[in-house]
């Protein structure tokens, strides 16, 4: 039977490359394709595929977010997180939210094909040079990285500092009060034992935690 | 011999393996999808450019990302490298030397066009 594929990503030439290393494979079939989160959402629910190919970051959504509804919705349904290699910070924490696994654009076809089978079976997916990634993350010294400390919610909220935005501007962008957004700075500032908001943005762009954010 | 000196000329442009996981057969340039790149990727770089003349550098990471992503997956490996490296520059909040980038990754993307064109 025919491993049926959902592809979620805001490049068409991206989604039609991905298409097609998929369908040359001859036991896998692109049943629909999303430009954005929200229609991800939709159309797994339409198509019921058994593996989805997600970007972590289209427009629009945080990938992270629709990784946790569709997992909200469908809790066995595999989730293979797409992602570039700058985007390592958030491959881990899509880990930690239940994908199954991560590919990166420029990883070879046949690896892709292997990944989208393991976890189609219940497995989880993690190439050779990630698993390095990994262990070299989790060696990590706390102190050395002290963001990791931060749930996922003020990990977007530290992003969104380091793109310049006012607690104003991410409280609109996010659907929240400005005293929620400065409450959640406070305890960003306390877990990670900075002082003012210009050092947190300092901290964000050296460790170029705004890299895979929406556009 | 004319055909394989071209090749091992260009070899840093492009990996081939990759990109012939995606388009078999030999006439790569007429492939819808090979020209759609180069056109959305030309995009790409202009909106950069208006990023640039904006003095918005998170808009610059943001486009240069998102023209990366499509070069990696093709295989464009030295447009994806000047890309990346453009990401980079928004990244750390710097506009300087951004248009100096954009300017190399238009020629490598010629440069890359021409190669992909001789593969027939």
């Amino acid at each position: 039977m025919m491993l049926k594929i959902l592809i979620a990503d805001d490049h068409r030439v991206v989604r039609e490359g991905l298409k097609r290393i998929i369908e040359h494979s001859g036991t896998m079939t692109v049943v629909a394709e999303a430009a954005d989160g929200a229609e991800a959402i939709a159309k797994t629910a339409k198509t019921h595929p058994d593996v989805v190919l997600l970007d972590i970051s289209m427009p629009g959504r945080n990938g992270l977010d629709v990784l946790k509804q569709l997992k909200a919705k469908a809790p066995n349904l595999p989730i293979l997180i797409l992602s570039q290699h700058s985007e390592e910070e958030y491959a881990m924490r899509a880990l930690r939210a239940g994908a199954s696994g991560y590919v990166t654009k420029d990883q070879a076809s046949t690896e892709l094909l292997a990944a989208i089978r393991k976890v189609s079976t219940g497995r989880k997916f993690i190439s050779e040079s990630q698993a390095e990634d990994l262990v070299t993350s989790l060696q990590d010294n706390e102190s050395s990285t002290p963001h990791k400390r931060l749930s996922d919610r003020e990990h977007e909220i530290l992003s969104l500092f380091g793109e310049g935005k006012s607690a104003s501007q991410i409280a609109e962008e996010l659907s929240l009060s400005v005293k929620t957004v400065s409450t959640y700075r406070s305890r960003i500032l306390e877990k990670m034992k900075l002082s003012t908001t210009a050092e947190l943005i300092r901290y964000a762009i050296e460790k170029n935690i705004a890299s895979a954010t929406t556009k | 011999m004319k055909n394989y000196n071209v090749v091992m000329k260009n070899q840093d442009l492009v990996d081939l393996k990759q990109l012939s996981e995606i388009v078999r057969f030999s006439d790569k340039y007429n492939d819808p999808l090979i020209r759609d790149y180069f056109e959305e990727t030309q995009a790409y770089l202009q909106q950069v450019e208006k990023s640039i003349k904006d003095n918005s550098s998170r808009a610059i990471q943001g486009w240069a990302h998102a023209a990366k992503g499509a070069s990696r997956l093709l295989g464009m490996t030295r447009v994806a490298k000047t890309l990346e490296e453009l990401e980079m520059t928004g990244a750390q909040g710097k506009i300087e030397g951004a248009l100096e980038l954009v300017a190399q990754a238009r020629q490598e993307l010629l440069r890359t066009q021409n190669f992909i064109k001789t593969l027939v």
